[in-house]
């Protein structure tokens, strides 16, 4: 407030230059998003109400309306995409934040060569997402793969991870989870380091068991970071592509594919860009809604 | 603080190498000269003394585009014999295969000159063409100037045939690829087995060898996007077609339901195949074989070299000699007890795309490369060339053996149906050998399903009203 | 006492003995990689699998045979560089600009970065390469490096908006009083207070840039050609060279390790510091 009026009565007249100031600072990455996006974008979105076809586009690209997007939720196999989608999600996302709370937990005290603990957990997140692919399709090969050499000698019966369709997608839920729980684990830690400590204090004189206070403080008060994190790792998993298309290629019968394997194999392979661009546009759409119910949330708790 | 200010410096560090690396101009094409020095092995010899190419003319540089894997190295060993012969330079391009049609169809649809040549697969080339994103051959053909005296284009059928659209020529073959079945000699001599001829001994020899879990009898390959290419095998033998000649589609009839059984049932009933089979295609059939852990496999004659290469394949090999052996594809006993033979193939060729500013070049690189010359030079060096004056060259028989087989199932061989809708009918297909494997459907159920959407996909291309 | 003290002690084995597990998960699948890339070829389906052997730099070898795996290495690493060195200067200016300045619009320009965020690159990349062709900019970094930065620009928004936020405005305007300039403050007083948040964006941007795959297969060629495109071209339709592709992607970690272990303390302080309040 002194500021302004300070301001203010240095700069009185040139008031519309003080407010002009927020463009200063916002416009350049925005002209630049912009730039870069608005043909790629403008020309997709344009597309998907047409009927563009690699074979046909010279004879024409007629005008569709909404039968791309219509047809989408009428087409068995882009639901069913939807659902093996979803369903990853739900187990993947489980599992991440069920085991990174755990390891943020653990990884918040004061521990010897804990930078190192950190750096070596941080490692999977850092990898190339075709070298993983590839390499947990090693790993879980049938016949060769250490994963079933080792249950095998641990007196288990050896697992069809990836040829048959109910362990495909725990197989790629897996992955996933290896993957990404690390990063998870150090956006919550984040969060549990920024915590105020004197709840914590007055609790711990209070004598509060641990898991009282992890239930009715630590998670309330973590509540705005799990939801980024949330909200973060729902745009990643929905979109997932390389890791699965590496290990099952959406298989077998489909136990695996996803929305974004669902897309390219029937619209950009088939060069069918109208439909791809339509059913591309939907899954942005679905993620924006995701988006918006999530940052309401996060607005709601942070209040 | 002081970390603070570290941090601080990192950064400026990074931002100011980042924004200087990303000014300093993107390496000159300097990638030629390396490319075509990857360490030589055995590279063709007999070239140059046939070369009699008359007077070769000078052409600008050109730009190859071909997908990694033997070919390319193939590729490379050949235009390296090309240069030599006419010094005319190729540069070549390698582009990783998963996304190698994607890329081509990216290029050729910009309009980009980038590529003069493209390696591609038959069955793209519909799409391509309608798509006018091709140039056609005949003009160079018809031109007594540019075309070689010694070009016939009979030499390349029946490949070119799969290449050419409206009566008009868009590409010339190369690699045509079918199958053999690969079995162990050893392992049938010790049961004292013939050489299955039909589907009836192949099954009982996949029996009499089957030895859960460490030998399997036969496998399959039903990975999904690739199931088909090893089906079609088994489906061209049981005498299927896809489409009669009226383009109505006939992939779900008797003898289309009678090869899905068959196939499905080796893992599902018979269970002579691995349990995995669902996740193998070309590479894993390929290491089930080489690993020894089955007695027999339908697979790609590509991979005759790999199998029998005891350096490559040490545990079936016993004291140096290889112990996998090849044979036609087995057949169906008819009534009148002659067997019947059927097998899948695979064309691949080159094509010029029409935004190329040095048409000519390309046209006379591709034409050297389909002719005996050429052709001879890139069998010697491993590939399965398209033309048939090549393929009964007596060096060539000599050193590929494996040829002599290919002369003799060349009129069982079927290309599935090109068309500017194969990928959607390719899909389909795959689709209900996937949903089969697995348990899901029942092979009539699949393939009728599989039928609907061919017929739907030609008819949105206009083959069928 | 004692007791108070056992219990802390058996805590503390639980602990280190829980992370150390979580270590020995993460790291096992790299270590396999690793090991794999040492060993000659054909003992990658070796079963039981072979841990003794004759360590071999064959596959390395193979690699680096033809000098152009070098090239695209650096390829790699300057399109990372700069695609992060440009979001994080336009990114933290707008994120700045958020954080200080309300506005009308201000929620729907940050969701907008967000929606650049969750396109599938396969809707855009056709079209970005048709662009790039018309300004002959195909098979060059630039061309990688403008298509990274939809990406890179809005993570680098995102995360820096609450970093801001978390910085008291109050000292920035007791500087303006003094004569500075608001600029002035920005780099004066308010960055240094950030840098942690600078440097956790600038891992975390480097990492997707440097991982990025579909971008790259389409756009770039020969000469521009980076890291992971290199490694599936260990694919090929007749074999897939397991070998090889241990050894490149063993190399690929190389930075990964590197930024994981200077960094992470930057990057857990980073987010500690609010990111994950944006």
């Amino acid at each position: 407030m002194r500021l302004q009026r300070a301001t203010a009565a240095r700069q009185g007249r040139r008031g519309w230059l003080r407010r002009l100031e927020p463009v200063f600072y916002i416009a350049p990455a925005f002209l630049v998003l912009a730039a870069i996006l608005a043909y790629p974008l403008g020309y997709s979105f344009w597309l998907s109400f047409h009927e563009w076809t690699l074979r046909g586009f010279r004879q024409g690209v007629p005008w569709v309306g909404l039968d791309n997007y219509v047809g989408l939720f009428s087409n068995v196999e882009f639901v069913s995409s939807l659902r093996v989608t979803f369903t990853f999600m739900a187990g993947a996302l489980t599992l991440e934040f069920l085991f990174g709370m755990a390891l943020a937990l653990l990884l918040d005290h004061d521990l010897k060569g804990r930078g190192l603990m950190r750096s070596l957990i941080l490692l999977p997140m850092m990898c190339t997402n075709v070298v993983i692919g590839l390499t947990w399709r090693l790993l879980f090969n049938y016949n060769f793969g250490l994963v079933n050499y080792y249950l095998v000698r641990l007196g288990l019966a050896p697992v069809e991870w990836l040829s048959k369709p109910a362990m495909a997608l725990p197989s790629v839920i897996i992955v996933d989870v290896w993957n990404t729980t690390s990063f998870v684990a150090l956006l919550l830690l984040a969060g549990l380091q920024a915590l105020p400590e004197e709840p914590f204090e007055a609790a711990r004189i209070d004598g509060a068991s641990w898991w009282q206070v992890f239930r009715y403080l630590t998670l309330p008060l973590l509540r705005p970071t799990i939801l980024v994190a949330l909200l973060w790792r729902i745009i990643d998993t929905f979109r997932i592509f390389d890791v699965v298309y590496l290990l099952t290629a959406g298989g077998p019968a489909r136990a695996s594919e996803t929305v974004s394997i669902y897309v390219y194999r029937y619209g950009f392979q088939t060069f069918n860009l109208g439909f791809a661009s339509a059913a591309s546009y939907m899954m942005i759409l679905i993620m924006l809604i995701m988006a918006v119910v999530l940052a309401r949330l996060i607005g709601r708790s942070e209040a | 603080m002081h970390a603070r200010r570290f941090v601080a410096k990192m950064l400026a560090v990074v931002l100011v190498l980042g924004l200087l690396a990303a000014c300093a101009p993107a390496a000159a094409p300097t990638g030629a000269p390396a490319e075509l020095t990857k360490p030589p092995v055995t590279a063709a010899t007999a070239a140059p003394a046939e070369a009699k190419t008359p007077a070769a003319k000078k052409y600008p540089p050109i730009v190859v585009a071909i997908w990694s894997g033997p070919e390319h190295d193939n590729l490379v060993k050949t235009a390296a014999e090309y240069e030599k012969a006419t010094g005319n330079k190729v540069t070549i391009e390698e582009i990783a295969r998963e996304s190698y049609h994607d890329k081509l169809t990216a290029v050729f649809l910009a309009g980009s000159g980038d590529y003069d040549v493209a390696y591609v697969s038959a069955d793209w080339t519909p799409e391509w063409v309608k798509a006018e994103t091709l140039m056609p051959f005949d003009t160079f053909i018809s031109d007594k100037a540019v075309a070689s005296p010694t070009l016939n284009l009979d030499l390349l059928r029946p490949g070119v045939d799969s290449l050419t659209f409206d009566g008009k020529v868009y590409g010339y073959p190369s690699e045509g690829d079918t199958a053999w079945l690969f079995y162990r000699k050893d392992l049938f001599e010790a049961k004292g087995l013939a050489v299955p001829q039909t589907w009836d001994e192949f099954l009982a020899a996949a029996q009499a060898l089957n030895n859960p879990p460490d030998l399997y009898g036969a496998l399959i390959g039903a990975k999904p996007d690739e199931a088909a290419w090893d089906f079609m095998h088994y489906f061209y033998a049981f005498g299927g077609q896809v489409v009669d000649k009226n383009w109505k589609v006939t992939v779900n009839n008797e003898a289309g339901v009678r090869a899905l059984t068959f196939y499905s049932e080796l893992l599902t009933k018979y269970k002579v195949v691995p349990p995995d089979v669902a996740t193998y295609g070309y590479n894993e059939i390929l290491t089930a074989l080489q690993e020894g852990k089955v007695a027999m496999g339908i697979e790609w004659m590509a991979a005759t070299q790999d199998l029998q290469d005891c350096s490559k394949s040490p545990k079936v090999c016993k004291d140096g000699q290889p112990q996998l052996e090849y044979t036609l594809v087995p057949g169906l006993k008819g009534a009148d007890g002659k067997v019947s033979r059927g097998q899948g193939a695979s064309q691949w060729g080159w094509v010029i795309p029409k935004a190329t500013k040095n048409a000519e070049a390309a046209y006379k690189f591709v034409e050297w490369l389909t002719s005996h010359d050429g052709a001879k030079i890139w069998a010697l060096n491993g590939g399965i060339p398209s033309n048939t004056e090549a393929l009964a060259d007596p060096d060539v028989v000599a050193k590929v053996p494996q040829f002599k087989l290919l002369a003799e199932a060349m009129p069982y061989r079927h290309l599935f149906p090109n068309t500017t809708v194969t990928t959607d009918m390719w899909n389909a297909f795959n689709d209900a050998i996937n949903q089969t494997v697995a348990g899901a459907k029942t092979p009539q159920q699949a393939l009728d399903e599989a039928a609907a959407k061919m017929t739907e996909a030609l008819a949105k291309g206009g083959y069928t009203k | 006492m004692n007791r108070a003290k056992a219990k802390r002690t058996i805590e503390s084995a639980i602990t280190y003995a829980s992370v150390i597990l979580a270590v020995l998960l993460s790291l096992f699948p790299i270590v396999y990689l690793l090991v794999t890339s040492f060993k000659p070829p054909e003992l990658t389906f070796a079963v039981p699998p072979v841990w003794s052997f004759q360590p071999t730099l064959q596959n390395y070898r193979e690699v680096f045979a033809g000098g152009t795996f070098a090239r695209y290495f650096v390829n790699s690493l300057v399109v990372a560089l700069a695609a992060t060195g440009l979001a994080l200067a336009l990114g933290t200016f707008a994120a700045y600009g958020f954080a200080r300045f309300r506005f009308r619009g201000a929620s729907w320009m940050r969701l907008g970065s967000l929606v650049a965020q969750m396109l599938p690159p396969i809707t855009v990349v056709i079209p970005l390469y048709v662009l790039f062709n018309a300004i002959e900019l195909t098979d060059s970094r630039w061309a990688l490096i403008i298509s990274y930065l939809t990406f890179t620009i809005p993570l680098s928004i995102w995360m820096m908006s609450g970093f801001f936020a978390d910085v008291p405005e109050e000292l920035e305007e007791s500087a303006m009083i003094d004569g500075c300039s608001r600029l002035g403050a920005l780099f004066r007083i308010s960055l240094p207070l950030v840098a942690p948040g600078l440097a956790a964006t600038a891992i975390l941007s480097f990492m997707y840039a440097w991982n990025e795959f579909l971008y790259a297969v389409i756009l770039t060629g020969r000469n521009s050609r980076t890291l992971p495109v290199t490694i599936t071209s260990f694919m090929t339709n007749k074999a897939i060279l397991w070998g090889r592709i241990a050894a490149a992607g063993s190399i690929v970690l190389v930075p990964a390790l590197v930024f994981a272990l200077i960094a992470q303390r930057y990057l857990v302080r980073g987010l500690s510091r609010g990111a994950v309040k944006g």
